[in-house]
């Protein structure tokens, strides 16, 4: 190796140390207006570039600057931007005017943003959600970030940093607002997740046959990650730090979508409006304190490590068969993915040992993903899967070895669960219409609010894959095929195929989705990058943000009468979970409220709205003597009877199949009761026990506390 | 001093800052301990993929700390040898050696595959 060369690479890929001129010839990304380099490469030299043909300007890494080494159209782009930007010195792009105004708009909106919150009374919500109380001041807050984001966007110059930080900012004000507003945590299955949690520490294991909550305890990545991170960062309760949950999940996903963009195109403005998009549409409300906004971020990572790294070049001719019936089909196959592969991003020339580095990473993440979460390792290896069947990832053998380590574990890590589940799966495989079918709400019986935030879910969602597709469209048309994205992209929906999901598959795949579609929807405004530099892509991109911010807005916080709990109702829940002796009777009026979230396991759970509608008529007729003769069993220890604020906010917009009031009526029935005696009480929340067994409650409790002190 | 030193250099010094804090009952802990968890062990490894986009690096270090954090966690509850402060310094110790190895052998590491 030349001395200079090597000189040059001892001072590192940034060559920090040494003189630039220490380097050989470099031309980075010429097509770029920016002059940003845009995939995370190793800067390498002309000498040790393997494929120098390669159109590697595209992917924004050091290629060659001989003439012979560059496509006659990537001369005239490289031109036509050149003539863009010519008499712009890159001491404007870092201006001070033109780094300043954003940042004082990004800081205006915040500021309106705080005060607006600083006024809402969330008890005064509506079934509209925090939609009906948020002020007028808030939407001048997003409209402003909105055209500061767009103008900046549209200038093309803006630093990297000054992108994040409006998209960073929208992801604070958005998923900031709840922690700010609510002073508890918001959504009842993130209590669930810090009760299993609270067990992990408490006995140091999980119980994959638990009678209750079973499914976490067979999939604990996520649990014992937090376990382990409270007890060492000595964080005695975590509901402060589950409440900030949603913005750290969404801030570090911008950069695992930063990652898979990039090595989507080289226009970053398609890269940022891309970004932009997928948080004003990502209304499904998966980011919060949950195994799923985990592994959903290191899934979004290993798709971006396959874009970026491990691409595949294009192919020669089509392999023959030797079967009359497959071979026109297999060529019909090979000559779509030669047609896409010729306008999709092309193979890089990363360096063996990153490449078999990142391999290992992404084997590593993959095991965490496996062993944390039931339905994204299924996703990830159908993405993978796709991506390599179309050739577009030379990691050829990944989705093989992805599905074995799934495999493995569903059989013996969390057999249990198998085991109990596995009628229902097979069950449910194949039924489509089904599946889709349980997980939409039926909108006859909700009320009015609920029913605009529902249609407004469905809007925003139809709106998406509509503006997606034309995106990839006019993209197709304009000769970029982005066959990666579309497969990605189109991958998440073969979850139907699979089951329910409790009632949520649909929302976790439009989830997976997502990233992609977003990124179909910014090419609407930004096809190509010779396109888009009209004032007018401004205006379409203020008006398409805004009016899809209308419907995330309310498709997001529509349900917050809901998921919102106040501290009464948490102290509630404290008092009971931590007063209660082991193997307790827990009758709820529903499962929205702050539950589980302290010694989960010594109750055993039974919500009246899951109860069959057949059976509701009975104890709704005479509450006093049902829930009597159930809270007499002996079996149990104790039995307690739970009533809150947000469980009627449930029932009241008929969410469940309980009738509007019917826990007022109950609660009305038991006070009036002498058999019924309330051992705690606020304004949000009341928890009963049998008369009889009050006495038999305090002795127990007493034997608890002195055999714990 | 360049990237290529103050990066492992710091990883070090705050290695050892954080293994003391997590001992002691100081205010300062939680946000230390959390944000040495989640940037540091991932960071080590990542550093010696020589990725140039430093945006890029940090959201690869994070997954990977989070990662590993997550594999030690796990090993504990399935060996039922529930210790979270012998697994936080297992990480600490081996962030440190691989900061070191680093510091010691610069950017050589990277060199030699290319030969």
């Amino acid at each position: 190796m030349p001395t200079h060369l090597n000189r040059a690479l001892e001072n590192g890929p940034s060559g920090e140390k040494g003189s630039p001129t220490a380097l050989p010839p470099f031309r980075v990304a010429d097509s770029v207006p920016t002059g940003e380099r845009l995939l995370p490469m190793v800067r390498r030299p002309v000498a040790a570039t393997a494929n120098a043909g390669y159109p590697q300007q595209l992917l924004g890494i050091g290629v060659p600057t001989s003439k012979t080494a560059r496509s006659t159209s990537t001369r005239k782009k490289d031109k036509a931007v050149k003539t863009k930007t010519k008499g712009q010195k890159l001491s404007v792009y870092d201006s001070w005017l033109e780094t300043l105004v954003p940042v004082a708009s990004i800081l205006w909106a915040l500021v309106l943003w705080g005060y607006s919150i600083a006024t809402i009374n969330p008890l005064q919500m509506t079934d509209l959600g925090l939609v009906s109380v948020l002020p007028n001041t808030a939407y001048l807050a997003i409209v402003l970030l909105t055209f500061s984001f767009t103008w900046t966007l549209h200038q093309g110059r803006a630093p990297t940093w000054l992108l994040w930080l409006h998209v960073a900012s929208f992801v604070f004000m958005i998923h900031g607002a709840p922690a700010l507003v609510y002073d508890t945590l918001r959504y009842s299955w993130a209590w669930k997740h810090l009760g299993i949690i609270d067990y992990i520490q408490r006995h140091g294991f999980v119980d994959p046959n638990a009678s209750s909550l079973m499914i976490y305890h067979n999939w604990p990545g996520f649990f014992s990650f937090f376990a382990y991170l409270f007890d060492v960062a000595g964080i005695k309760d975590g509901v402060a730090l589950a409440s900030w949950a949603p913005v750290f999940f969404n801030l570090i996903e911008i950069g695992a979508l930063a990652l898979i963009f990039r090595a989507s195109t080289n226009d970053r403005r398609l890269v940022w409006q891309g970004i932009w998009f997928y948080f004003l549409t990502n209304w499904v409300g998966q980011e919060y304190f949950s195994p799923q906004a985990l592994n959903y971020f290191l899934h979004l990572v290993i798709i971006g490590i396959c874009l970026a790294w491990f691409r595949t070049p294009m192919g020669g001719e089509p392999e023959r068969l030797h079967h009359k019936l497959v071979q026109p089909f297999y060529d019909a196959l090979h000559h779509l993915r030669q047609r896409a592969a010729s306008t999709d991003s092309q193979a890089l020339n990363a360096p063996a040992v990153q490449r078999s580095g990142l391999l290992v990473m992404m084997i590593v993440l993959f095991v965490v993903i496996a062993t944390s979460h039931q339905l994204t390792p299924i996703v990830t290896v159908l993405a993978i899967a796709a991506l390599v069947f179309f050739r577009r990832c030379s990691a050829s053998s990944l989705p093989m070895l992805m599905a074995v380590m799934m495999v493995t574990w569903i059989i013996y890590g969390a057999s249990f669960f198998v085991r109990d589940e596995l009628f229902v799966l097979f069950k449910s495989f194949g039924t489509i219409t089904s599946n889709i079918g349980n997980n939409l709400l039926d909108l006859s019986n909700v009320t009015l609010g609920q029913k605009i935030v529902a249609y407004a879910g469905r809007s925003l969602t139809m709106a998406v894959m509509l503006l997606a597709l034309a995106g990839c469209l006019v993209r197709i048309r304009r000769g970029k095929w982005d066959l990666s994205l579309m497969l990605l992209a189109f991958a998440p929906f073969l979850l139907l195929l699979g089951n329910g999901y409790g009632g949520e598959v649909v929302f976790r795949v439009y989830l997976f989705a997502l990233p992609f579609l977003a990124f179909f929807m910014a090419a609407l405004l930004y096809p190509t990058i010779e396109r888009g530099n009209s004032a007018w892509t401004v205006v379409s991109n203020m008006v398409l943000s805004l009016l899809l911010f209308a419907g995330f807005n309310l498709a997001y916080y529509g349900k917050d009468q809901m998921y919102f709990f106040t501290s009464q109702e948490v102290e509630a829940s404290q008092f009971l979970y931590e007063h209660a002796p082991a193997n307790s009777l827990l009758i709820e009026g529903s499962r929205n409220y702050p539950s589980q979230f302290r010694n989960y396991e010594n109750f055993t759970y039974v919500p009246l709205s899951r109860e069959k509608p057949e059976n509701q008529a009975n104890w709704l007729e005479d509450p006093v003597s049902v829930f009597t003769r159930w809270m007499r069993n002996t079996e149990y220890n104790a039995a307690f009877l739970v009533l809150t604020r947000s469980q009627r906010a449930e029932v009241d917009a008929r969410l469940t199949t309980l009738p509007e009031g019917a826990l007022n009526k109950i609660e009305a029935a038991l006070r009036a009761s002498p058999q019924f005696s309330v051992v705690y009480s606020n304004q949000d929340a009341v928890i009963f026990t049998l008369t009889e067994r009050l006495d038999s409650v305090k002795a127990l409790q007493t034997a608890a506390m002195a055999k714990g002190g | 001093m360049n990237r290529s030193r103050w990066v492992p250099s710091l990883i070090i010094l705050i290695g050892i800052v954080v293994a003391v804090a997590s001992q002691a009952d100081l205010p300062m802990r939680a946000p230390l301990v959390l944000l040495y968890s989640l940037v540091a062990p991932g960071l080590v490894f990542v550093r010696f993929l020589q990725i140039q986009d430093r945006f890029v690096e940090l959201t690869l270090a994070v997954a990977l700390s989070i990662a590993l954090n997550v594999i030690v966690s796990e090993f504990m509850i399935f060996t039922r040898a529930w210790s979270p402060t012998t697994g936080f310094f297992v990480l600490v110790y081996l962030c440190m050696a691989a900061a070191l190895y680093d510091l010691i052998s610069g950017s050589r590491w990277a060199v030699r595959s290319y030969e």
